[in-house]
């Protein structure tokens, strides 16, 4: 008996042991791999690190738009399950975030597998959470497209999709695939709670971070002519306005601007018409603007002389069964008058001297009917009749600017033509794009598309403008210390296909200073309430803008001008008015755009200096560059990463252009 | 040269170094693997260093007890029963719960589990019970008696609840009374009601067909009718009450019953600490990775690996090599024990033996069988290698007890 006892006992014994031992060997050393497999596996999670967008810049470097990375907090419910992980999430993101303890539970409770308890939060409140860690509370990183000026240049910028991925209109759009970068994989060493332990160097790549893109804008003008608009719109009670500004001898665009605009940063609560870039998607009838352009031709195919007397019937006057009236009446002008004047009846009547064909070359050498291709989209080609379909009043009517469409950009362009010398450049709105590492990728310059008019007759509709706005229509346009040229325009809006008698288009198209155009500025108003006419409604406007400019930018006229220089120049101007050798000497131009640290710092008046350095400690390298240069700081940089320290302390007063060093680091932080 | 073997010779006589040195080794494996799991470890960083405190108590109480009076185990038999019983009583009204169950005591400052401390005090209750010269195994009142002895604090252990240990107590109970010359009758009647129960686990198609195996082995037994449908009803009885038992189970116990039958179903769940001992033992391969280079021991795949789960770690950091190590080392153990039962002819400490020999082996058996994956997760440490003081001690007790007999085994005859 007792041998059987202790024969069952050592049988159990050993079949245990067998048993084990078997098991063993299977998963270690038959399955091994399976095994090595799996461990790996759950600890190698590589994760796509999503490629920083690149930013938007304006000309001289000032950030438009970019991106933030913000935290969202995930809560994986089958792992949060008992009441007390529950309680204890629910009452530190209240503490955190402020909001009841009942809307945390509320959303712990819930039935689905995973809740998000708060979307991109901000970095501070994820530094706050960062030492709490709960089996089943994730953090992402998620990005958000960040423009720090709200409707600043809003319309060129564009803005991007909920998921700060893709650009839906403007430049976030057009340069999508420049902006995007390339999607980079870290492989993490992960521990049982996701936190990260080492990353494994050899498997990762790291993301390529979307290319910078250096608008032609320039942020203080395009704030200049956003404000002056808003102002120009209360005052005369219009519904709208345009605004564009371009450099007449490169084709930059300097400001392009849409009252009422939008906050790209909440782009869902502006209406499609808010958002849309009305100064290329939209045309209007350029009523009077156009005739600039007839009288170039007429002097370019020597069809008129400027000081050629034209008849202007007092202001009335019915041809071919059409009334054409003159708002100023005079019974005769010189061509230079009519345009100064902006007689209908003059224009009307100069026009028959140009052939249909003729006509319409000129009108289509100066881009119109045509898109400028700007680097922008939705632009709208205008309309431009042919020859063919001319009516017996048609060339008369486009004279002065009726059956003719155009955009404002269009516009802005040719008159760029008029005044550079004749040629029609292709506006364009970057200036460059480059990598991170600041190497330039594409640089734009100026691109003459073809040469629309002489250089002679340039000269002389300068000078005829500078007229306008001297002694003409243009008068509310004019300065007392600078020359400046323009042309006003007035049309009936088209409303449901009628001439409407109350609403019209309003505009000024002006340059300055007219003895070196550094800028073309078009003004348009949508159905002022108060004055109709561009003169008294778009041209004070461009005159503020005008003004401000010059206030805020000492770089754009070579030395104050005073009342004297400015009389001089404007008798040159008048009594060498025939004389081409002047022209040679009136065309060198010096280039406006060399920005300098200097010129940005004058920017930052607006930021009422003195102001104390931040801590930047943590932040991103990138952050941490775009508020240095809001405050005006120079930076110098090393490392990459977050920072780790700055040479200004935080809470010291900043002197603008001083040097911040700044160092950063990429070590991980496992806690 | 002469004397010294001679030294030797006395001293292997009275002390057995074949279960002494294993032990001594199993224990310093533990240390290490505790060492390589809460290295860093927030929470559990001093565990190593309370581990290795417990070692030095532990191998001086096993000395202490090797020292005892051979007399003294048979005279505190009854007392420590009834104290045991008295302590996990108390357990039920102020015990500490950890991980569900309520098995804690807090003497001052420091924390133990009574039910440690009454496998002690039942195997020497029992034993002593059972090798009494007027008990008859065969007879059905001393049986249920013995069973009533092994059963009163199985059900306190339930109560807790606490299903590894209670298991370990069904173990002993059963092996003792199997030890004192049971018929086979006698321990199918014994062992039947276990299978039912066991087998209702998996659900009612096993359950009546284990009834039916019953049945057919009543008829082979050709008991008398009263007998066998005496036997029968006990035996429906046990699966139903076993099922009304599950139901009373805590829900982790429940979960880790289900994840045993489906470990995969739920691999975050109940069945993730399972997979996750898998995935370390399986990914060590035959060398190991080494000490400190087991990924899922560092990276804390397996919570609290220093206690149920250290095998892992071994399995992990030493691979096949260091598995098959500490199993022999048990193996050589268990071997030493039933050697023990040849070498003394006492039946008072032959059943004693059996009885340590029964806790070793189970505790042994269902936690590295649990870490491989082939036992459910029920929670039982492993003797001599899991973190924990109460264990360590208990578990160094019972060694020393055993020895102890070895030591005056020439006084039985």
């Amino acid at each position: 008996m007792s041998r059987t006892r202790v024969l069952i006992i050592l049988l159990v014994i050993f079949i245990s042991f067998g048993a084990l031992a078997a098991k063993l060997f299977e998963i270690q050393i038959v399955n091994h791999n399976k095994f090595v497999y799996s461990a790996k596996r759950q600890q190698d999670k590589p994760s796509s690190v999503k490629a920083e967008r690149g930013l938007i810049k304006d000309r001289d470097g000032m950030v438009l738009s970019y991106t933030r990375d913000d935290y969202s907090y995930y809560a994986h419910l089958n792992q949060i399950k008992s009441e007390k992980a529950k309680t204890k999430v629910a009452e530190k993101f209240s503490e955190v975030f402020g909001k009841s303890k009942k809307h945390y539970l509320r959303l712990l409770n819930s039935k689905k597998k995973v809740v998000c308890l708060e979307k991109k939060a901000s970095k501070e409140k994820a530094i706050m959470l960062r030492e709490f860690i709960v089996e089943g509370l994730k953090e992402i990183t998620d990005f958000t497209r960040i423009y720090p000026y709200k409707n600043l240049a809003a319309h060129t910028i564009g803005y991007v999709d909920k998921n700060n991925k893709n650009g839906v209109d403007g430049i976030e759009k057009y340069f999508d695939a420049e902006l995007q970068g390339e999607d980079g994989f870290l492989f993490i060493e992960r521990d049982v709670i996701g936190r990260t332990v080492t990353i494994n160097d050899e498997k990762s790549y790291p993301s390529i971070p979307g290319n910078d893109i250096y608008l032609t804008i320039k942020k203080n003008y395009q704030l200049i002519l956003d404000d002056e608009l808003s102002k120009g719109i209360k005052e005369y009670e219009a519904n709208s306005a345009i605004g564009v500004m371009m450099d007449p001898n490169t084709g930059e665009i300097l400001a392009i601007s849409n009252v009422p605009s939008f906050d790209p940063n909440k782009y869902n609560n502006f209406t499609s018409w808010q958002r849309k870039n009305r100064a290329l998607t939209d045309t209007y009838e350029p009523g009077s603007t156009i005739k600039s352009i007839v009288i170039a031709m007429l002097l370019e195919e020597k069809l008129a002389r400027s000081g050629e007397w034209i008849d202007t019937e007092n202001g009335v006057f019915r041809r071919r069964g059409a009334l054409i009236r003159d708002t100023h009446k005079f019974e005769r002008l010189t061509v230079r008058g009519v345009l100064e004047q902006s007689s209908n009846v003059g224009i009307s009547k100069l026009s028959d001297r140009i052939p249909e064909d003729t006509f319409y070359k000129y009108l289509r050498n100066f881009g119109f009917g045509n898109k400028t291709e700007i680097e922008l989209l939705g632009e709208a080609s205008g309309r431009l009749k042919k020859p063919n379909d001319y009516s017996r009043v048609s060339k008369s009517s486009m004279s002065y600017g009726y059956e003719i469409s155009v955009t404002p950009i269009q516009l802005a362009a040719a008159y760029a033509a008029l005044i550079n010398g004749g040629n029609l450049l292709r506006p364009y709105i970057v200036k460059k794009i480059t990598d991170r590492e600041n190497n330039t990728i594409l640089e734009n310059s100026a691109f003459k598309l073809r040469s629309v008019i002489s250089n002679a007759t340039s000269e002389k509709l300068k000078q005829f403008m500078v007229g306008v706005v001297e002694e003409g229509t243009g008068r509310n346009a004019r300065l007392d210390d600078i020359l400046i040229g323009g042309k006003t325009g007035t049309t009936k809006k088209l409303v449901d296909g009628k001439y409407s008698s109350k609403n019209y288009n309003s505009s000024f198209i002006g340059f300055f200073p007219a003895e070196n155009p550094q800028l073309v500025c078009l003004i348009l108003f949508d159905s002022p309430k108060i004055g109709k006419y561009g003169s008294q409604v778009a041209a004070p406007v461009f005159k503020n803008i005008v003004s401000r400019i010059v206030e805020s930018d000492v770089q754009i006229l070579k030395s104050k001008k005073n009342k004297e220089t400015k009389t001089k120049l404007l008798d040159e101007l008048f009594t060498e008015m025939n004389k081409d050798q002047t022209e040679q000497s009136l065309l060198k131009t010096s280039n406006i755009n060399s920005a300098t640290g200097d010129d940005r710092i004058a920017h930052n008046g607006d930021h009422r200096l003195p102001l104390s350095m931040p801590n930047l400690k943590n932040k991103s390298k990138r952050y941490a560059l775009n508020l240095l240069y809001e405050l005006g700081l120079k930076a110098d940089i090393e490392g990459s990463g977050r920072v780790v320290s700055q040479s200004i302390k935080p809470g010291t007063k900043i002197k603008a252009g001083a040097l911040c060093r700044i160092e950063c680091s990429s070590t991980i932080n496992i806690n | 040269m002469k004397s010294q073997s001679k030294i030797d010779y006395n001293i292997q006589d009275k002390f057995d170094f074949g279960i002494f040195l294993p032990a001594l080794m199993l224990m310093g494996i533990g240390l290490v693997a505790i060492f390589s799991s809460t290295l860093n470890h927030p929470t559990a960083g001093g565990n190593f260093q309370k581990q290795l405190f417990w070692v030095f108590v532990s191998l001086g109480t096993f000395f202490l007890v090797y020292f005892l009076p051979n007399k003294t185990f048979r005279i505190a038999a009854l007392p420590s029963y009834v104290v045991g019983l008295l302590l996990l009583v108390a357990v039920e009204f102020s015990g500490k719960t950890v991980y569900g169950a309520k098995s804690w005591l807090s003497l001052g400052p420091i924390g133990f589990q009574p039910s440690e401390f009454v496998k002690i005090s039942t195997v020497l209750f029992l034993a002593y019970w059972l090798s009494d010269t007027n008990r008859n195994i065969n007879s059905i009142k001393d049986v249920a008696l013995a069973l009533l002895i092994g059963f009163v604090p199985i059900v306190l252990i339930l109560m807790e609840p606490d299903l590894g240990t209670a298991i370990v107590f069904i173990m002993i109970t059963i092996i003792l009374i199997y030890w004192s010359g049971i018929s086979l009758f006698g321990l199918f009647v014994v062992l039947s009601p276990g299978l039912i129960a066991f087998a209702s686990l998996f659900g009612t198609v096993f359950f009546i067909t284990a009834l039916i195996f019953v049945i057919v082995l009543l008829f082979f037994f050709k008991q008398n009718l009263f007998t066998s449908a005496a036997v029968f009803v006990m035996n429906l009885a046990a699966g139903f009450l076993f099922d009304y038992a599950v139901t009373i189970l805590k829900p982790h116990q429940q979960k880790r019953i289900e994840s045993f039958i489906n470990p995969a179903a739920d691999p975050l769940g109940s069945g993730y600490n399972a997979m996750q001992a898998k995935v370390a033992i399986g990914s060590g391969g035959f060398w190991g990775k080494g000490l400190l280079e087991g990924n899922q021991t560092q990276l804390r795949f397996i919570p609290e690996q220093w206690t149920d789960f250290i095998y892992c770690v071994i399995g992990e950091e030493f691979g096949f090599i260091g598995s098959m190590f500490v199993i022999i080392l048990f193996l050589i153990i268990f071997m030493r024990l039933l050697k023990f039962t040849s070498l003394i002819k006492d039946g008072f400490a032959n059943l004693v033996i059996v009885g340590i020999l029964t806790i070793f082996f189970v505790h042994f058996g269902i936690n590295i069988g649990m870490n491989v994956g082939i036992t459910p997760v029920v929670g039982l440490p492993l003797p001599f290698l899991s973190y924990g003081g109460s264990s360590l001690l208990a578990n160094m007790i019972l060694l020393g007890i055993a020895m102890n007999f070895y030591r005056n085994r020439k006084r039985f005859t």
